[in-house]
C-alpha cells in the first residue's frame, strides 16, 4: 500500500487511551450492576437454574471484556489511529488486526460536526465527526486546537460542491 | 415558464376514499351489516361513533386534495399543502434523480396516471409524488423536467449554438428492446412461473374441500387413478394448464416490456395491465449492475439494473431493472447503447493462487460456532456439521472462481458471488468513498480487500476479498486521480 499515496500521518491525542479506559470503566461497572442485581434478584425469587448460569457466564465474561477494553483495546485504538485532510480527500487508517483504510472525497463532505462528552471535555479534547452521504466518520480524541483548525479547515474546501 | 399552482386531479377524491373504505371494511361490516337495526346502546353508540369518523375523513379527504397545489417555477416545483399548517414544499429540478410513473387498471380507465419524481434526500421526504394526475399533465411535467436537466447539461459543456441541435436530437428516441414471442416464452420458462399454479390449486381444493365432503371425492380419485389413461390425459391437462397459465402470467408482468432512450435520457417502460415507467437522466446513473442466477448462468440469460441515487419504489416492481431475461451479450451491447460513456470490459482479472489459499484457511466463524452447538447438545447428528462444512467450502470455491476485477480508465469492474453472481460496473466520479481493508491473515499473503461505495437508497457498497495488495494500492491511487475528471458546480 502508499506507493504512489502519501500515507496518512497525524495521530490523535495521547490522551484519548485516558479517556476510553475511563469511559470503558463506567460502562462495565454500570453493566456489571446491572448483572448482579439481576443475579441478586434470582436468588431473591429463586427463577429457574438456568437464569442464574447465564447470568453468572455473563458476569465472567464480562470480566474478560473488560480487561480487554479497559486495559488493553485503548491502547491499540490510539496507537493505530491515523488521519489526514488535504484540499481533496480525506483519509483515515484505523485497527491494529484488521486495517482499515479509508478515502473520502472532500466534495462528498455535508457536514462537520465538533462533539465534546464530560470525559473528553476534562482533557481539553473534542471528536470530530464528517458526515457524507452514505455515513458519518469519526475522528475521536483530538485537541482542542487542533480540532477546530481541523473543523474550519474541511468546511472551507467542502465548500466546492460537485454536480451529482 | 409562470404558470397558476394547479391542483391533482378531482379523481383523487374517489381513490383516497376507495382506500379509506378499503383500510376500514372490516368495521364497516362488522358495525352496518353485520349488526344493522340492532338494539343494542352500545353498538349504537359505535355506529354513530364510527359514522362521525367516516364523515371526518371524507371531509379531510376532501379538503386534502382542495389544499394541495403546485406549481412549476424556474425549474423548481413548488407545492404548497395543508389547511391549518400549511406546509410549503420546494424541489429543484436539477435534484430529481429519477421519474417514476405508474399506470394502475384504475388509472387507465380515466386516462389518469401517478408520476413520482424521486430526489437523492435519504429522509421520506425523497420523493414528490402526484398520484392522480391525467396522463397529458404527467406528459408535460415530465417534459418540464428533462429541458431543465437538459439545459444544465448544456451550460457546463457547450455554447449557445449547440443548444437548438440538441433540442432536435432529443425528441429522437430509439427503443433498444421489446421483448419477441419467443423471449416471453424463454422468461415463462426461466422463471419457473408455471409453479405459480401450484399454491393457487392447493387453494381452490381446499376451498373446495370445505364445501364439499372429499372423503368421498377420495374414493373416486382412487378407482380414476387405476385406470392409466385417464391418469395421462389428467397430468397431461394439468401440465398444459401450467403452462398456459405461467405464459400468461409472464406476459402480464413482462410482455409489453421497452426500453428506449433518448440523447439524454433512459426509459424503461412494462407491464400489460398495471403499467409503471421509470426514467432517469443518464448522467445521473450511479452504476450498473448485473446479476445472474444459477438457471440464468446455465441458460445464459443475465439481468441488468441501473442503480439511481433516489428510491425506485415498489422493490417487487424492480422499474429499474431492464429486461430480466436478456442473452448475456445482448446486455452487454445495450449497456454500452444507452450509456455511451460505459464501456464494459468482457475479459477480466481473476482472483491470485494467494487468494485461494486464503480462503481455505480462514476459519468459518458460523460452521465452529454450529458445530460446537451440535457437539454439545446434539451429537448424534454430528454428519450435520460434515455436510455443512463441505457446504460451505464448495460455495467458497464457487466464489473464487466467479470473482474478477478489472481497472478500466475510467470504470471499474467487479464481480463476486457463487450461486448467484453480480457484476457491479461504475465510474470514478460516481465512487463517493473507498476503503481498502487489510487482515493479518491477508498480510501474510499479501492480500487486501477492496470496498466502493456509491449513491442509492440505501448506499450500495461493493466489497471484494482478496485482491493481491499491489492491485489495492493501484485502486487507491487510482480513485485519488477522481479529481481530474469531476464537474465541480
Amino acid at each position: 500500500m502508499y506507493s504512489m499515496i502519501q500515507p496518512p500521518t497525524k495521530k490523535i491525542s495521547k490522551e484519548s487511551v485516558k479517556v476510553w479506559r475511563m469511559t470503558e470503566t463506567i460502562t462495565n461497572l454500570v453493566i456489571l450492576a446491572v448483572l448482579s442485581i439481576l443475579l441478586y434478584v434470582d436468588n431473591y425469587f429463586a427463577w429457574k437454574e438456568w437464569i442464574g448460569w447465564t447470568l453468572t457466564g455473563l458476569i465472567v465474561l464480562l470480566f474478560f471484556h473488560a480487561i480487554w477494553s479497559i486495559f488493553i483495546e485503548p491502547i491499540l485504538l490510539q496507537k493505530y489511529w491515523r488521519y489526514d485532510v488535504s484540499e481533496e480527500f480525506i483519509q483515515t487508517k484505523q485497527g491494529a488486526w484488521k486495517e482499515t483504510h479509508e478515502l473520502i472525497p472532500m466534495t462528498k463532505v455535508q457536514s462537520v460536526k465538533l462533539n465534546q462528552g464530560p470525559l473528553l471535555r476534562k482533557y481539553n479534547l473534542y471528536s470530530i465527526s464528517i458526515g457524507t452521504m452514505g455515513a458519518s466518520h469519526d475522528i475521536p480524541a483530538i485537541s482542542e486546537k487542533e480540532a477546530y483548525e481541523l473543523r474550519d479547515k474541511i468546511a472551507h474546501f467542502a465548500k466546492i460542491k460537485e454536480v451529482d | 415558464m409562470e404558470e397558476h399552482a394547479k391542483r391533482l386531479h378531482p379523481f383523487k377524491i374517489p381513490f383516497e376514499l376507495g382506500k379509506v373504505m378499503k383500510g376500514n371494511l372490516f368495521f364497516i361490516i362488522m358495525l352496518y351489516v353485520l349488526n344493522f337495526g340492532t338494539e343494542k346502546t352500545y353498538m349504537k353508540v359505535l355506529q354513530i361513533g364510527f359514522l362521525v369518523y367516516l364523515v371526518w375523513r371524507v371531509i379531510s379527504v376532501i379538503l386534502q386534495w382542495y389544499t394541495y397545489k403546485y406549481q412549476i417555477k424556474e425549474g423548481t416545483v413548488h407545492i404548497t399543502s395543508g389547511l391549518i399548517s400549511k406546509s410549503f414544499r420546494t424541489v429543484p429540478f436539477l435534484k430529481v434523480q429519477n421519474v417514476q410513473r405508474r399506470t394502475t387498471l384504475f388509472h387507465k380507465l380515466f386516462n389518469l396516471t401517478s408520476l413520482t419524481f424521486e430526489t437523492g434526500m435519504t429522509d421520506d421526504q425523497g420523493s414528490v409524488p402526484f398520484e392522480v394526475i391525467s396522463q397529458k399533465e404527467a406528459k408535460r411535467l415530465e417534459q418540464e423536467l428533462s429541458l431543465i436537466q437538459e439545459l444544465s447539461v448544456i451550460e457546463v459543456d457547450g455554447t449557445e449554438e449547440d443548444t437548438l441541435e440538441i433540442f432536435e436530437s432529443v425528441s429522437e428516441k430509439t427503443i433498444h428492446f421489446t421483448p419477441t414471442k419467443q423471449d416471453v416464452l424463454k422468461a415463462s420458462f426461466t422463471s419457473l412461473s408455471f409453479l405459480a399454479l401450484i399454491p393457487i390449486v392447493a387453494t381452490i381444493y381446499n376451498t373446495l374441500d370445505d364445501f364439499f365432503n372429499m372423503e368421498n371425492a377420495e374414493g373416486l380419485l382412487a378407482t380414476l387413478l387405476d385406470t392409466w389413461w385417464i391418469v395421462t390425459i389428467a397430468l397431461i391437462g394439468i401440465i398444459c394448464i401450467a403452462v398456459a397459465f405461467g405464459i400468461i402470467s409472464t406476459f402480464v408482468k413482462f410482455g409489453k416490456y421497452e426500453i428506449s432512450s433518448d440523447h439524454e435520457r433512459v426509459y424503461i417502460k412494462k407491464g400489460v395491465l398495471d403499467e409503471s415507467a421509470f426514467s432517469i437522466q443518464k448522467e445521473k446513473v450511479q452504476a450498473v449492475e448485473i446479476t445472474q442466477s444459477l438457471i440464468k448462468r446455465m441458460l445464459g440469460l443475465a439481468e441488468v439494473k441501473l442503480i439511481s441515487a433516489g428510491s425506485t419504489g415498489d422493490k417487487e416492481l424492480e422499474t429499474n431493472t431492464l429486461y430480466p431475461f436478456l442473452s448475456v451479450d445482448r446486455a452487454y451491447a445495450m449497456i454500452e447503447e444507452i450509456l455511451p460513456t460505459y464501456k464494459v470490459e468482457r475479459s477480466m482479472e481473476r482472483l491470485s493462487k494467494q487468494a485461494f489459499k486464503v480462503r481455505m484457511l480462514r476459519p468459518s466463524l458460523f460452521w465452529i460456532l454450529t458445530t460446537v452447538a451440535i457437539y454439545y447438545f446434539k451429537p448424534a447428528i454430528w454428519y450435520v456439521s460434515v455436510i455443512l462444512l463441505a457446504l460451505i467450502y464448495t460455495l467458497r470455491i464457487l466464489d473464487y472462481k466467479n470473482s474478477r476485477y478489472l481497472l478500466n480508465n475510467e470504470i471499474i469492474q467487479f464481480k463476486s458471488g457463487s450461486l448467484e453472481t453480480s457484476l457491479f460496473i461504475t465510474k470514478r466520479s460516481k465512487v463517493i468513498q473507498i476503503e481498502v481493508e487489510r487482515s493479518k491473515l491477508q498480510k501474510l499473503f499479501g492480500l487486501a480487500s477492496i470496498e466502493t461505495v456509491n449513491r442509492s437508497k440505501p448506499v450500495h457498497h461493493t466489497k471484494l476479498q482478496d485482491v493481491s495488495v499491489e492491485y489495492a494500492d493501484e485502486f487507491y491511487t487510482w480513485y485519488t486521480c477522481r479529481t481530474q475528471n469531476i464537474q465541480v458546480e
